[in-house]
């Protein structure tokens, strides 16, 4: 019966050797035995394979170490000392084939013990990493381009997972515009730590932002407008948007949104509304003014023709006088120039007018006025005063007496050299209008013999009033 | 100068062209209109004629108040006098105004004003 169950356990044992030797080599890692020295005693036909070795002996008894080189050197003899004092050897590292191929290699270092319990040979499992490590650091690679692209971007930049909302990451920008670094809000309810204000001035709700809207599924775009209250205590405005981030199979797993600092651009916005609106009651005015003389010259004029001829000289005043506080580069004209363009017209040889003052600017309304009321003065004598002869002339002189609140403007119209002038009979629109005088002040108009005079004044602070 | 009771305007406007134009719609529409190019002036003629029964007043004037204060002012001094409030420039909200003042925008219709006056219950002598 002994022999029987001897041959028994022998073939037994013959199958056990052989089903541990198919498992040894059919394992993709490479299985090395080594005594204790560290020389290379056995290696599983799989580890030939990944090391690429084509026959055990022309590595055998070589020493484990010199595969590797430098770190791994190191890192190959440390473990190789943990596994003699019966502990585990473990590191990475890079080291080539048999034939020169360079790979990534997670080794780990055992004893096998012998029967008295003391490490007998070392086991070294190499597993070929090399696939993973490339993943790896393509991966890292990416993160790195990523990174740069998020800290360069000029605009903040914030990530988050969707549908929680938690925000994963934001950029140095973002910390620039927001005042204060990135708040990882658990999730899209957490957002009303954002303080920040819609431009009627309700604050904005936490799911008012964007990324509430998208990674709450609400919609895969959205973008805001928004004031936003910085911990330094400025506000700011600035503009939010962003989009989804979907999975192949479109479901949103996240979103991204970019802010931008548009403080600029709405400071350049609200200059523009002021600037319409400014615009748009110069143009109003104008229209008024426009409606008053038109409506005047055709209540004044003797005939249609006359009413035409009057309107159209009329209208060149004004326009000349527009053009005067366009050029300015403040809202007002200067005396001198306004002076000059109404009476050019008049001027026939170019030496009819003797015009004297201070430099003095007016604002657009006495500008306009005092145009039109130069042009109705130059009119009439040219009709009938001292413009009507060869040689007759216009001193206009203007000065300011005395200072402050009191400044007192004056202008004077002085007729030489004309046939002697009697008062018109008929009040026309240019003696109606002359009569009005500036705002707040007084006119004096004298049929003198020599010539007609006529002198306005008013008080400057008058003057200066915007329309 | 004795001014008919009932048909006295005042207008109160810095724009001479203007001025003269309002008074002259005014004048049309059976007033006779005294005018002001500041609201101090403007003041100055209610206190002198009581018989002034309509002010028509520009918003933007010259002088330490404007047109809108004047229209308060007036109406507070002088209840039965009738406001009209013309601008350009600015559109007062309803709830500025002086009770029972009216706005015109500028420019305006000349038949408007006629019509507004006569809503307002003015019956000047035509």
């Amino acid at each position: 019966m002994y022999g029987v169950d001897a041959e028994a356990q022998r073939v037994q044992q013959q199958s056990d050797v052989a089903f541990l030797q198919s498992v040894l080599s059919s394992s993709a890692d490479c299985i090395k035995v080594l005594d204790l020295d560290a020389r290379l005693t056995f290696m599983t036909d799989g580890g030939m394979r990944v090391m690429e070795i084509s026959d055990f002996n022309d590595v055998k008894g070589c020493p484990w170490p010199d595969f590797w080189t430098d770190q791994g050197n190191r890192d190959a003899l440390a473990a190789l000392d943990a596994a003699r004092s019966g502990g585990l050897g473990h590191f990475q590292g890079m080291a080539h084939t048999y034939r020169g191929t360079p790979k990534w290699w997670d080794v780990q270092v055992t004893a096998i013990r012998g029967p008295d319990g003391l490490p007998q040979r070392l086991l070294a499992v190499s597993r070929d990493i090399t696939a993973q490590k490339a993943a790896e650091s393509h991966l890292a690679a990416s993160e790195a381009r990523l990174s740069t692209v998020m800290e360069t971007v000029p605009v903040g930049i914030l990530l988050a997972e969707a549908p929680s909302g938690r925000i994963l990451m934001g950029n140095r920008r973002l910390a620039e515009i927001l005042g204060h670094s990135t708040l990882y809000a658990s999730s899209s309810n957490a957002y009303g730590e954002f303080v920040a204000y819609h431009a009627d001035g309700r604050p904005v709700d936490a799911q008012d932002y964007p990324l509430a809207q998208i990674t709450s599924g609400l919609c895969k775009k959205a973008a805001i407008e928004v004031l936003y209250q910085r911990p330094d205590g400025e506000r700011r405005w600035i503009a939010i948007s962003g989009e989804a981030i979907e999975d192949e199979q479109g479901e949103t797993v996240g979103a991204v949104v970019a802010v931008s600092d548009i403080g600029d651009r709405k400071a350049a916005e609200a200059q523009q509304d002021i600037l319409n609106r400014e615009l748009s009651h110069r143009l109003k005015n104008t229209l008024t003014l426009v409606q008053s003389i038109a409506s005047q010259t055709l209540r004044n004029a003797p005939s249609l023709d006359a009413a035409r001829d009057a309107l159209a000289a009329r209208l060149v005043v004004l326009g000349k006088a527009h053009d005067i506080l366009l050029a300015g580069q403040t809202d007002s004209a200067s005396v001198d120039q306004v002076v000059r363009e109404a009476l050019s017209l008049h001027d026939d040889n170019g030496r009819r007018f003797r015009v004297s003052g201070p430099s003095l600017f007016i604002g657009p309304s006495a500008a306009l006025s005092l145009g039109l009321m130069l042009h109705e003065l130059a009119t009439n004598a040219v009709k009938y005063g001292a413009l009507s002869v060869p040689n007759g002339c216009v001193n206009v002189g203007w000065a300011i007496d005395g200072t402050g609140a009191a400044a007192e403007f004056w202008l004077d119209w002085r007729e030489q050299g004309g046939p002697p002038v009697t008062p018109p009979t008929r009040k026309g629109f240019g003696s109606r209008l002359i009569q009005r005088g500036l705002a707040g002040g007084e006119v004096a108009l004298r049929y003198a013999a020599e010539g007609v005079e006529c002198t306005f004044s008013a008080p400057l602070a008058g003057l200066r009033v915007d329309v | 100068m004795p001014l008919k009771p009932g048909a006295v305007a005042l207008v109160a406007e810095d724009e001479p062209l203007v001025r003269m134009e309002a008074a002259d719609v005014l004048g049309d529409a059976g007033f006779d209109v005294l005018e002001a190019s500041t609201t101090p002036a403007a003041l100055a003629f209610l206190e002198m004629h009581p018989e002034i029964t309509l002010l028509f007043t520009d918003v933007v004037m010259p002088g330490p108040i404007d047109g809108l204060a004047l229209a308060h002012e007036v109406r507070r001094r002088w209840a039965e006098v009738k406001i009209i409030i013309v601008s350009g420039r600015v559109t007062p909200d309803p709830a500025q105004l002086p009770e029972g003042a009216r706005f015109l925008e500028k420019p305006y219709d000349p038949n408007r004003v006629a019509r507004m006056v006569r809503e307002m219950g003015l019956r000047p002598t035509t």
